[in-house]
């Protein structure tokens, strides 16, 4: 990229060493937009080129002091206040500073030339065209949230309104649109641009974005943004123009800074009275006020000489400077030569005040100081404690679910952010409660017992007489049996006699050997039941 | 304008940090990539770890959606396990991105996903399917891993 304020495409216009002291536009040449360049600018124009490339200085024709080995352009970010630009750098361009971030491209000509006046030339619209970036505005201000983009943060520049009445700068939504779906960068309705679903945001709200005030990108003033251009263009200071020299006959195509015009073009070689150097008639003012070692200077208080661009190191030690007493401040309005002050601090009626005042002042800062760095320590405390704090109560107890007398125990020992003077009595809580709790189930275990006990005394008891019961049933069907069996026998018996002897009826029982003698062992009676 | 609006997010960001998000340029010189540290959130099986994220802002930004992965490994089923750490979240689809979203929005959703995960919607199975069956022993891993790496 070519420096900043390198003319480009235009032919490189030479400032004139034999010219110096004269008008430049006096010198006969043939106006714009091919000016010829007399036999001293072609030398001068040759040796810039000379040096450009050899890197040495042309011989014979090189004023003193420009014997610099370094030909460059200063780089953007040399700071201008040690070197300021190099001075081979200044003869070839005047110095401009750095453009401000905010532009998008360097100000042009207005190219439209005044109407051609009665002579016979053009001329020059000296204003320029400012294209300015109005995203990179520092706006005066907090700006109201509904007048931002949502897509560039920014205030809206040239706001377009959708049909889902969502408002974005125009180019924002056109950039939207052309990179993803064709929908509404909000809530997604369907947006086509050939369609024009969109169309100039209302005059309020453009109203209202126009009225905001931003910082010039060059002055800092506070400028509202709708004139911005135009302040850019005809009364910034800082900005650039065109110098006048352009409607002269010589055609300067330099830009400059606004607070530099003069009634002429300035762009021609001059030496520095003091150091000799040959440098641009515009930045003179500025080398010899700030950068110019050569130049000397004269205190107007004691005489004494000093670099110029030291005079103000010289006036804080100027020894003839009348200067104020240093206890001013309190109250003591005598004034008197630097040199003189020190006999009148010597009887200064406010110098005992004066020394208190100050020892109180030290005290006082010494105090302020310690005040912050308690605060300070206060309030990390305090942020320990809140963590500590958090940490504490996100510690869950394994003993949460535990009857009512042990969360009671716990709840006025969680609330305490301390832990450690408490953690015996935490301890010691714990017990008791356990103590409580073990003799709270032995207990119920104790009633529980007894209670069963009883429930199965109770059911045995049933039990046992429905025993008995059904043993005497038992025994009186046995009984029965028994005494059926016994009249069965006799029966049988009986039978057996009619038969077998007959007259035998009333046989004795006991010679019966019948082979069923055996199986009524068990019965303990041989004689039929008496029933 | 992707420049100035990257700027001026990462000052808001930079002046009023989301709550458990800390956010510094991996490199001073370039605006596009973020590198962010997390807490896991608290009440979930990442609290006490910081994880740390690399944002990546596309030149197309606001109009393509930032990158973010992981570079501290994270046990959660919509972000691999794995040293990309790819993450798949709804608002970062680029179907889904809308030039009005922003990054402290796109923040919170992440600090969302790290509260609720996506099972259904995930990068690593196994992680979902723990995740959906057995939810404790999901947190006991997630808590492991937490421990692990992102300390």
């Amino acid at each position: 990229m070519p420096p900043p304020n390198t003319p480009v495409d235009i032919e490189p216009l030479s400032p004139i060493r034999s010219s110096r002291g004269s008008d430049p536009a006096s010198i006969p040449t043939p106006p714009s937009p091919a000016p010829s360049i007399t036999m001293s600018a072609q030398h001068r124009f040759r040796t810039t080129e000379w040096e450009r490339f050899s890197n040495e200085p042309m011989p014979a024709l090189v004023p003193i002091g420009d014997n610099h080995a370094d030909r460059s352009r200063p780089k953007s970010d040399d700071p201008v206040d040690e070197f300021g630009p190099t001075e081979t750098a200044q003869l070839k361009t005047p110095f401009l500073p750095p453009l401000p971030a905010a532009y998008t491209s360097e100000p042009v000509f207005n190219e439209r030339p005044r109407p051609i006046e009665s002579d016979g030339n053009s001329y020059y619209n000296l204003e320029l065209i400012h294209n300015i970036d109005f995203s990179a505005l520092t706006y005066i201000g907090t700006v109201d949230e509904n007048l931002i983009c949502s897509i560039c943060r920014t205030p809206f520049f040239n706001p377009v309104i959708t049909d889902c009445c969502h408002i974005f700068c125009h180019s924002c939504l056109h950039q939207a649109l052309k990179h993803g779906s064709s929908s509404c960068p909000i809530d997604r309705t369907i947006l086509e641009i050939v369609n024009e679903d969109y169309c100039k945001a209302p005059t309020v709200i453009r109203n209202q974005v126009d009225a905001l005030k931003a910082e010039c990108p060059a002055c800092s003033a506070a400028i509202e943004r709708s004139v911005l251009q135009i302040h850019l263009a005809q009364h910034c200071p800082e900005a650039r123009m065109a110098c006048p020299g352009k409607n002269t006959s010589k055609g300067c195509a330099f830009l400059m800074l606004r607070k530099h015009l003069g009634s002429e073009c300035m762009h021609y070689a001059e030496h520095c009275p003091d150091c000799n150097l040959e440098l641009m008639a515009i930045d003179m003012d500025h080398h010899r006020n700030e950068l110019c070692t050569k130049r000397i200077g004269t205190c107007q208080h004691c005489g004494a000489e000093y670099v110029e661009i030291h005079s103000e190191q010289h006036l804080l030690a100027c020894p003839d400077l009348e200067i104020s007493c240093k206890w001013s401040d309190i109250g003591c309005d005598f004034t008197t030569t630097r040199k003189t002050m020190v006999n009148h601090e010597k009887s200064c009626n406010l110098r005992f005040m004066g020394k208190k005042f100050e020892s109180m002042a030290k005290e006082s800062n010494e105090f302020r100081n310690e005040i912050a760095d308690l605060k300070n320590e206060r309030n990390n405390q305090e942020r320990r404690i809140k963590a500590l704090e958090g940490t504490f109560k996100s510690i869950r107890f394994p003993f949460d679910d535990i009857s009512d007398p042990t969360s009671d125990a716990f709840s006025g020992f969680r609330d305490n952010t301390d832990p450690s003077p408490t953690g015996f009595d935490h301890v010691m809580a714990l017990m008791d409660s356990q103590q409580r709790n073990i003799n709270k189930l032995s207990t119920s275990l104790r009633e529980l017992e007894a209670r069963y006990s009883t429930l199965l005394f109770n059911e045995t008891i049933q039990i046992r007489n429905d025993l008995a019961e059904l043993r005497s049933l038992q025994q009186t069907t046995s009984m029965h049996v028994r005494w059926l069996m016994q009249f069965r026998l006799q029966e049988n018996r009986r039978v057996r006699a009619g038969t077998g002897l007959g007259s035998n009826a009333g046989g004795s029982e006991g010679s019966d050997g019948s082979p069923m003698g055996p199986r009524r062992s068990s019965d303990s009676l041989h004689q039929p039941p008496r029933l | 304008m992707t420049q100035k609006r990257i700027t001026k997010e990462l000052q808001e960001v930079l002046a009023t940090p989301p709550p458990g998000i800390k956010v510094n340029l991996v490199d001073e010189s370039n605006v596009h990539n973020w590198n962010i540290i997390m807490d896991g959130p608290a009440d979930s099986p990442y609290a006490g770890g910081k994880f740390q994220l690399l944002l990546v802002l596309p030149p197309e930004y606001p109009f393509k959606p930032p990158k973010i992965n992981f570079k501290t490994r994270i046990y959660h089923p919509n972000v691999t396990f794995d040293e990309h750490g790819s993450m798949c979240i709804g608002i970062l689809k680029s179907e889904a991105w809308k030039p009005s979203s922003r990054i402290p929005n796109v923040l919170t959703a992440i600090q969302q996903l790290l509260l609720e995960p996506v099972p259904d919607d995930a990068l690593e199975q196994a992680t979902a399917q723990k995740f959906k069956e057995d939810r404790k022993a999901y947190d006991k891993e997630a808590r492991e891993m937490t421990k692990k790496y992102a300390k």
